[in-house]
């Protein structure tokens, strides 16, 4: 025979309890980072890689949002200089395809950047969303709260399952245009958002990677959520911006953390 | 006549160019570079941070009416005053702003034989109650007189070619790029080394009005012509001789006063 012989009981048992281990340690980290994709998961390698105690919250099942492909459901992703930096990092091949822009395989671009995340001891919850924050004094945002995604996308009346909390130091949105940290705040009337395209097109690209910070006290906004709640445009299909503001979200997130 | 040169977010300014040149064009002129204009006139760097949040324009049809600035908002100018960040993607009211710079001079600042020249990138718009919407500007005039480089990018227009392309492209980055490059002698971009010499030619814009109240000139071959297109703007600052004869005679007469 070519496997061990195991019993399903060893199986079971290895699944919920490296799971609830990992859960129960993360209970409370340093940093939490809603959302998955190029944003989240630059900062998560980041973040990581420097000893932070970094959870990432995904509510699909994978992780990597829309990085996996480009524009039109080809899967070659592009990113303007100096974005080609964080693909040097984590050593994907890519190619200058005019003056400053690099066109790359989003698939391998992709999984190496969940590899990077994961190889700098980033810990992941998917199938889970947020569904409100946590507060501490000030209105602080202190942690989030979760539950399976399956609960959300079934009927209330068969679902009426209770959340659960994690605490954090920091947490980082990086949910996309839905920006659904921020939006529970909004929920809670404790911040506004200008919604798409208030501002200056041109430099769009530049204008999420500059206003990557703390939007709300203990609260850090990333990637095109920070589109959302600046009011910036739409941006076509070119990731540098993304993977830039994930480096920033986690520069923003190590200053909080040294106070 | 004493001239001040602030960096104010430079960027793509060179201070100490544009000192040697007044210097050499006007003879009669003491120029001082100093450092920063807010760190030199303002106490409260958060106050200013809050106030200049609230001069951005978000809808450019309608003037700004103070309204409460975001909390990130806040924290991004923070970060921008402080070096922490660079701007782009915001349109700020240029006359709101330029009133504000001026509440905070004190009065022995505001006088005649004083020039007060604010390099920025900050993208500045006037409203215009004619056609009832803001007008990117390369150049405030007045105490202090504020010369934006990133005005001079994006506030005179474009060949018409580039914005027939740019509908047709969409959000093609890859097209948009190669546009550019297509454009570029007809097109002062970003990055561009021609910035610091189309400065100059604001800069005498700003010296012409204080000195004569005269900023503007009709020959488009003339520095002081008051370019409205980018084909313009690179014919009237980069022609030999640099001035008209009426405008360089105005400059010589005044000059000869003072021997």
């Amino acid at each position: 025979m070519l496997f061990e012989k195991v019993e399903e009981k060893d199986v079971t048992q290895a699944i919920v309890g490296e799971f609830s281990r990992m859960l129960s340690e993360h209970a409370e980290s340093d940093v939490i980072i809603v959302g998955g994709g190029p944003a989240g998961l630059v900062a998560a390698k980041e973040l990581a890689s420097k000893g932070v105690k970094t959870l990432i919250i995904e509510r699909n099942n994978y992780l990597g949002g829309g990085f996996w492909i480009g524009g039109y459901l080809m899967n070659k992703v592009t990113v303007r200089s100096p974005g080609e930096e964080v693909l040097d990092e984590i050593g994907v091949p890519y190619q200058e395809y005019v003056r400053g822009l690099y066109v790359t395989d989003g698939p391998h671009a992709c999984s190496k950047l969940i590899a990077a995340a994961c190889d700098a001891g980033a810990k992941i919850l998917n199938m889970t969303r947020v569904d409100d924050v946590v507060l501490r004094e000030g209105n602080r945002v202190a942690g989030v709260v979760i539950n399976w995604t399956p609960i959300s996308a079934l009927p209330r009346e068969i679902t009426c399952v209770d959340p659960v909390s994690l605490q954090a130091k920091v947490v980082i949105d990086a949910t996309g245009h839905d920006a659904e940290v921020v939006s529970a705040l909004v929920r809670r009337g404790l911040m506004k958002v200008r919604g798409y395209g208030a501002m200056w097109v041109e430099r769009s690209e530049d204008a999420v990677v500059e206003h990557t910070g703390e939007a709300h006290p203990g609260l850090i906004v990333a990637g095109m959520a920070v589109s959302t709640v600046y009011g910036l445009p739409r941006m076509g299909p070119t990731f540098g911006a993304m993977l830039l503001s994930g480096k920033k979200a986690a520069k923003a997130a190590l200053e909080m953390l040294e106070g | 006549m004493e001239i001040y040169i602030y960096e104010e977010l430079s960027g793509e300014a060179q201070p100490t160019e544009l000192a040697h040149y007044l210097e050499e064009r006007f003879r009669r002129v003491h120029v001082h570079l100093r450092e920063g204009f807010f760190s030199m006139f303002a106490k409260d760097m958060e106050e200013v941070a809050r106030k200049l949040a609230s001069l951005r324009v978000f809808d450019p049809s309608r003037p700004i009416a103070g309204e409460e600035p975001l909390y990130g908002e806040i924290k991004y100018e923070l970060r921008l005053l402080t070096g922490r960040a660079r701007a782009g993607g915001v349109l700020y009211d240029g006359f709101a702003l330029q009133s504000y710079m001026r509440s905070l001079m004190p009065e022995e600042e505001v006088r005649l034989g004083k020039v007060h020249l604010v390099l920025t990138s900050r993208l500045l718009a006037t409203y215009d109650s004619d056609d009832r919407r803001y007008h990117a500007r390369a150049i405030i005039l007045g105490y202090p007189a504020i010369i934006s480089a990133t005005g001079i990018v994006e506030a005179p227009a474009k060949p018409r070619e580039y914005y027939l392309q740019r509908r047709i492209l969409g959000e093609d980055a890859i097209a948009e790029a190669q546009l550019r490059e297509k454009l570029r002698q007809k097109i002062i971009d970003y990055d561009d080394p021609r910035i610091g010499e189309v400065l100059k030619g604001y800069a005498l814009q700003a010296l012409f009005y204080q000195l004569f109240g005269e900023a503007f000139c009709e020959n488009k071959r003339c520095r002081l012509y008051n370019a409205h297109w980018q084909e313009e703007l690179i014919e009237a600052q980069f022609s030999q001789p640099e001035l008209c004869q009426r405008h360089e005679d105005m400059l010589r007469e005044w000059k000869e006063k003072g021997k």
